[in-house]
C-alpha cells in the first residue's frame, strides 16, 4: 500500500492524526465529534451550501465550513466554541423562518435533521413575524412525494441523480428564497434508485410512498442485515415494529466496499412478498389436480420413506438463495442419510458476474449466495452441480425424487428451465416462500422462510461474507432448510432446532471454510469480510 | 485641493475623440502600440510591471491584479482562460459601460496584453445581458481586431494566438461574482462555486482562470506603455492610480468621471457633479455601489476617494458607484429598495443569504409601510449580523452591510417611521 502522508491537528483539544487531503469534517467524524450538517453526504460531492458545519480555526478571521476545509499540519479547530454555536444557531434560525413546521403531520418527524439540530443548537422561539413563503406541496413524483416547503435545499437529491444514477431528473428551479427543488414538468423519476432520495433527504421534503404514514419511526427498531434480492448483497437496516412483529421499511446501511449508502428500489420495496397472499402457508400436495393442504409431518414421512428406499435416487437442488449454513447443514445432514446428488439452482448464464449491469448496484444474478455455494461446493466436494450434470442424471433415469430447497420471493427463468428438465415420473418437492406458475408440475409445495425470518451468512458477488439476521418470526408454518434436514434425519418433527443453530454452525463449520479461520458469529464484521483467498478447510 | 489635471488622465484621455470605437481611429490615436510593446516583452516582465504599478482590481474587491496573475500555474497541462468581467450590475455603477461603448479597442488591447502575460489563448468578455448596445459595439470591434491582426493566429507576427469571444449574460447580478460568472459561462445556473479550489487553479471548465474587471484590463495598456512606476506615482500609498467614479443621485451633473485616488469626495461632488441639485442639503452618500454602507453628511466632509479612507469610515470604495442622497429623500424607502434588490438577486444556494435577504426585505418594508415595531429594528440588526461572513460568496454580506449601515447611522429616521406608523415622507415621492 502506498503510504499516505499523515497530518496532525487538534479538534476540541483532542490531538489526532489523519491522512493529508482529509477534510476537517471527516477528521472530526472519524474521531466521533459531531458537526451539524444538512448538505454534506459521505458519498456525494461537496456542495457547501447549508452553512451548518461551520467551525472556528485558529488564525482564520472567519468561521470556515468544515466540509470543504482540508486539514493542515498543526491546525487547531473548535467545533463547540460560543462563536460556532452562535453561528449555527443563526443559520438554523434562518433555515426555519420559511419552514412550515408541520412536524405533527410530517412523516420524517423523529428522524429529521432539522428537528435534531433545532433541539441541539437552537431552541428559541421564532422571531419571524411575516407570512412564510409558499411552495408546491404533495407533489407526486412516482414512488416519492415531494413537499418543497419542507425542503432545506441541501441539494443532496440533485447531486444524487447527477452523480450516482446520472439520470439528472432533479434540479433546483428559481433562485433566492423562491428556490424550489423539482423535476422538469413534474415528471416522475426514471431511475431505479429513488428510495435513496427519501433516505438522504434530511427533512420531510422527499418521502417514499411505500413508507409514508405507515408507522411513526420511534415505534421501529432497526436491525442490521443484508439484502438478498441480488448478488450485490447491499447492507441494510431492516425496520421492524416490535409489538406487531412486522416489517415496515428497508434502508441501506453504509458499506463503502459494497453499496456505499445506496440500494436499489427492488431491494428496498420488493419485501412485500413476505406478506403477499401468494405466500405458501402450509405444505400442499397435488392430488389429482387438486391442491390439498397437509401437515408438515405428512410431507416428512412421505419424503423420508422415499429417501430411505433409494437415497441414490434423490437429487437435492439447493437454491443459491440459501445461506452458507443451510447449504452445509443440508449437504452434511442428507449425506448421512445416503443421499449423493446435490446441485444448485441459479441462473447459470449470469452467475459469477462481479460488476453490476447498470453501473450502479444491480446484478443480473438475482440470488444472494452463489459465491458462497461455489466456495462451499469446493470444500464439500460437490462436483456435479451444474444443470448439464443434472440433465445427464435425468437422462440416465436414475433419479426418482427431486427436492428443490430454499427458493425465495419471485423466481425467474432460472428455476423454470430447471423444472422443465425434470422427467414427468420424478416426484418433485418445491420448498419456496411464494407460489409461482413454474411450480405446477411439483407434487409437493412446502413453505420456506423468507430471508427476514432466518439468520446466517451469504457471500456476495464481490466475495464478501455478510451476515443475515432474522428480524421477524417465520410466517405461517414456514421452515428453513435446517429444520427440514433435522426433520428428515429424525423422520418426525417433534424435536425442534437448538437455539442459535445457524450461528453455532457458522462458528463450528462454516467460518473456517469461508474465511480460513474459525470466527465467532458476533465477531464477524457488520460490514462483512472478504473470502479467504486460498486454503479451503 | 488634490484634483486630476485633464492632461494627466489615464482612462478617459481620448474619450472625446469622435469614432474612437473604430479600429482605424483608435490606431491613429496610438492604439495597439502597447500590445506591440508587450509582445516583445517576456510575459513575466509584464506581470512584474503590473505588480509594480500597484493596480488593484476595479470590480469592487480591490485585489492586486499582478498578484492574481502570478497565482496562475503555468505547468498544469491545461489551457488557461482569461475572462473579462463586464457584468457590471452593482446598482449605481455604470463606468464599464462607458469604456466599452466609447473605447472598445482599448479593452481588447488590454485583454490581449493580459492574456499574453498569463499565457492564455482563449479569452471571453462576459457582458451583462442588459448591455445590448455595448455588446454589439464590442462584437464589431472584436471583428475589426481580428481583421487587423490584433486577435487570432500569430498576432502582429508574433507566435502568440488569442481567440476572444463576447458572451452575453442573461441579467443576473450574481453572475458578476467571479465564480458565478464562471458557472454561467459554463452553461450552468449562475451560482458561485466553493473555494477552494480557487479559479486561478481550477476555474472555467476546471482549468486555470483569471477573471478581471473591464476597468482593470482597460488600464493595462497604459501601464505597459508608460511603466509601472509611472502609474504608481498616481494615487495614495495603498490605492495607486486613477479610477472611474459613476456618480448619480441628487446632483446637477451625474455621470462618469476619472479622478486620482485619494481625492476629496466632497470636492468630487461639487467640482465634477456640479453639486446638489436645487441647492438641496446632503443627507448621505453611498460611496461604492449599493452594497457599501453609507456615509453621513459629516463623514462626506472628511472622506477621500481611496480604499484606506473608506475603510476608516467603515465602508468601501467598491466599484466607485457614488450615489448622492438629499435631505428630502426617505432613507427607509431607499433601504427597502436595496433590500428588495438583494432578495431578488440572491442565488439561493446558501441558507443565510437565501432566507436572510427575504426576511430583511420584509422587515424593512414593514417599517416603511407603517407596520414596524421597535423590536423590528433590533431584529434587522441581529439578522443582518447573522448573515455576514458565513456564505460561499459575498452577496449575503453585500445585502446586509448597507442595510445595517443605514440602520446604525440613521436610526432616528427608522424610529420616526415606527412611531408615526407611516412614512413621514409620504408614500409617493
Amino acid at each position: 500500500m502506498e503510504s499516505v502522508k499523515q497530518v496532525e491537528l487538534t479538534i476540541n483539544d483532542r490531538k489526532m492524526k489523519v491522512a493529508a487531503g482529509t477534510t476537517v469534517f471527516q477528521a472530526a467524524d472519524k474521531a466521533g465529534i459531531f458537526i451539524p450538517h444538512f448538505c454534506y453526504h459521505p458519498d456525494l460531492t461537496i456542495a457547501g451550501c447549508c452553512r451548518m458545519c461551520l467551525v472556528e480555526i485558529k488564525g482564520m478571521p472567519k468561521l470556515a465550513i468544515s466540509c470543504n476545509t482540508p486539514v493542515s499540519e498543526g491546525m487547531v479547530v473548535q467545533t463547540e466554541s460560543p462563536k460556532v454555536k452562535d453561528a449555527v444557531k443563526a443559520v438554523l434560525e434562518l433555515q426555519l423562518i420559511n419552514h412550515p413546521l408541520d412536524c405533527p403531520i410530517c412523516d420524517k418527524a423523529g428522524e429529521c435533521r432539522l428537528q435534531d439540530n433545532y433541539a441541539r443548537y437552537d431552541l428559541q422561539a421564532s422571531r419571524m413575524q411575516y407570512e412564510k413563503g409558499h411552495k408546491p406541496k404533495v407533489m407526486d413524483l412516482g414512488p416519492l412525494v415531494l413537499d418543497a416547503e419542507r425542503c432545506v435545499l441541501c441539494a443532496r437529491c440533485v447531486r444524487f441523480t447527477a452523480e450516482v444514477t446520472k439520470t439528472n431528473e432533479l434540479a433546483i428551479y428559481n433562485r433566492g428564497d423562491r428556490s424550489t427543488v423539482g423535476t422538469y414538468n413534474n415528471q416522475p423519476f426514471t431511475n431505479h434508485y429513488t428510495g435513496n432520495l427519501a433516505d438522504m433527504c434530511p427533512v420531510g421534503g422527499l418521502t417514499a410512498k411505500d413508507f409514508r404514514f405507515q408507522m411513526r419511526v420511534w415505534f421501529l427498531q432497526k436491525v442490521q442485515s443484508v439484502c438478498t434480492l441480488c448478488a450485490r448483497g447491499c447492507n441494510t437496516l431492516v425496520s421492524v415494529n416490535q409489538s406487531r412483529m412486522q416489517l415496515y421499511r428497508i434502508e441501506p446501511r453504509r458499506n463503502p466496499s459494497v453499496n456505499k449508502s445506496w440500494m436499489c428500489d427492488t431491494g428496498r420495496w420488493d419485501y412485500h412478498y413476505v406478506y403477499d397472499n401468494s405466500r405458501i402457508k402450509t405444505p400442499v400436495r397435488h392430488e389429482d389436480g387438486r391442491l390439498v393442504e397437509k401437515p408438515w409431518l405428512e410431507w416428512l414421512t412421505e419424503t423420508k420413506e422415499g429417501v430411505n428406499r433409494d437415497p441414490k435416487g434423490v437429487l437435492i437442488a439447493i437454491s443459491t438463495q440459501a445461506t452458507n449454513e443451510e447449504i452445509v447443514d443440508c449437504v452434511q445432514g442428507l449425506r448421512a442419510l445416503g443421499v449423493e446428488n446435490f446441485c444448485w439452482i441459479v441462473d447459470e448464464a449470469v452467475v459469477g458476474e462481479t460488476q453490476p449491469y447498470d453501473g450502479v448496484l444491480r446484478h443480473r444474478d438475482l440470488t444472494a449466495n452463489a459465491s458462497g455455494f461455489l466456495k462451499l461446493a469446493l470444500g464439500l466436494q460437490i462436483e456435479r452441480y451444474h444443470y448439464a450434470d443434472v440433465k445427464k442424471l435425468f437422462e440416465q433415469g436414475r433419479l426418482k425424487q427431486v427436492l428443490i430447497l430454499g427458493l425465495e420471493g419471485k423466481v425467474g427463468a432460472w428455476v423454470s428451465s430447471f423444472m422443465a428438465a425434470i422427467p414427468r415420473d420424478v416426484e418433485v418437492t418445491v420448498h419456496a416462500t411464494n407460489v409461482s406458475p413454474y411450480f405446477e408440475s411439483a407434487r409437493w409445495w412446502i413453505p420456506n422462510v423468507s430471508s427476514f425470518e432466518k439468520s446466517g451468512t451469504v457471500v456476495n458477488a464481490l466475495g464478501r461474507v455478510q451476515k443475515l439476521q432474522a428480524v421477524i418470526p417465520p410466517q405461517h408454518t414456514a421452515r428453513n432448510i435446517h429444520e427440514i434436514v433435522l426433520g428428515l434425519a429424525q423422520g418426525h418433527d417433534r424435536i425442534s432446532l437448538p437455539k442459535a443453530h445457524a450461528e453455532n454452525l457458522f462458528e463450528a463449520h462454516v467460518s473456517a471454510r469461508l474465511l480460513g479461520r474459525p470466527v465467532n458469529w458476533r465477531e464477524l464484521d457488520p460490514l462483512g469480510e472478504n473470502l479467504a483467498s486460498e486454503g479451503v478447510a | 485641493m488634490k484634483r486630476l489635471d485633464p492632461s494627466r488622465r489615464i482612462l478617459l484621455a481620448d474619450m472625446e475623440t469622435k469614432g474612437l470605437a473604430d479600429c482605424k481611429v483608435f490606431e491613429s490615436r496610438g492604439g495597439y502600440q502597447a500590445l506591440k510593446k508587450a509582445l516583445s516583452m517576456p510575459p513575466k516582465d509584464i506581470i512584474e510591471t503590473v505588480k509594480k504599478s500597484g493596480l488593484r482590481g476595479r470590480g469592487g474587491a480591490g485585489f492586486p491584479t499582478g498578484n492574481k496573475w502570478g497565482f496562475v500555474p503555468q505547468n498544469s497541462g491545461k489551457p488557461i482562460f482569461l475572462l473579462c468581467n463586464a457584468d457590471e450590475s452593482e446598482p449605481g455603477t455604470f463606468k464599464d459601460r462607458l469604456l466599452m461603448e466609447k473605447n472598445p479597442h482599448r479593452l481588447i488591447e488590454g485583454i490581449a496584453i493580459s492574456s499574453f502575460a498569463v499565457n492564455s489563448h482563449k479569452a471571453y468578455i462576459y457582458i451583462r445581458g442588459e448591455y445590448a448596445k455595448a455588446a454589439s459595439i464590442l462584437e464589431r470591434a472584436v471583428e475589426q481586431a481580428y481583421s487587423a491582426g490584433y486577435l487570432g493566429k500569430r498576432i502582429l507576427g508574433s507566435s502568440f494566438d488569442l481567440e476572444l469571444v463576447v458572451h452575453r449574460g442573461a441579467g443576473a447580478y450574481i453572475c458578476g461574482e467571479e465564480t458565478g460568472l464562471i458557472s454561467s459561462l459554463e452553461g450552468k445556473k449562475g451560482q458561485p462555486k466553493l473555494k477552494p479550489p480557487f479559479p486561478a487553479v481550477s476555474g472555467f471548465l476546471g482549468c486555470p482562470t483569471v477573471v478581471n474587471n473591464v476597468e482593470t484590463l482597460f488600464t493595462v495598456p497604459w501601464i505597459v506603455e508608460h511603466g509601472g512606476e509611472k502609474y504608481a506615482a498616481y494615487g495614495t500609498e495603498q490605492s495607486k492610480g486613477t479610477k472611474l467614479f459613476s456618480i448619480s443621485g441628487w446632483v446637477n451633473k451625474p455621470g462618469v468621471y476619472e479622478e486620482e485616488l485619494g481625492a476629496s469626495l466632497k470636492d468630487f461632488i461639487e467640482y465634477y457633479a456640479g453639486g446638489m441639485k436645487g441647492g438641496a442639503k446632503l443627507k448621505a452618500v453611498i460611496p461604492g455601489g449599493s452594497s457599501t454602507p453609507p456615509l453621513t453628511a459629516e463623514e462626506v466632509e472628511k472622506a477621500t476617494l481611496d480604499m484606506e479612507s473608506m475603510a476608516k469610515l467603515g465602508t468601501f470604495l467598491g466599484s466607485g458607484g457614488i450615489i448622492v442622497i438629499p435631505d428630502q429623500l426617505c432613507l427607509v424607502k431607499l433601504v427597502e429598495r436595496i433590500a428588495e434588490f438583494y432578495w431578488d438577486e440572491s442565488c439561493g444556494q446558501c441558507t443565510p443569504c437565501r432566507e436572510g435577504t427575504g426576511w430583511l426585505y420584509k422587515m424593512v418594508a414593514s417599517i416603511e409601510h407603517g407596520n414596524g415595531k421597535e423590536v423590528t429594528l433590533e431584529d434587522i440588526k441581529k439578522t443582518g449580523r447573522n448573515m455576514m461572513g458565513v456564505t460561499i460568496c459575498p452577496l449575503s454580506d453585500a445585502a446586509a452591510m448597507p442595510i445595517l449601515g443605514f440602520v446604525q447611522k440613521f436610526p432616528d429616521e427608522f424610529l420616526e417611521h415606527i412611531r408615526a406608523k407611516r412614512c413621514p415622507y409620504g408614500e409617493t415621492h
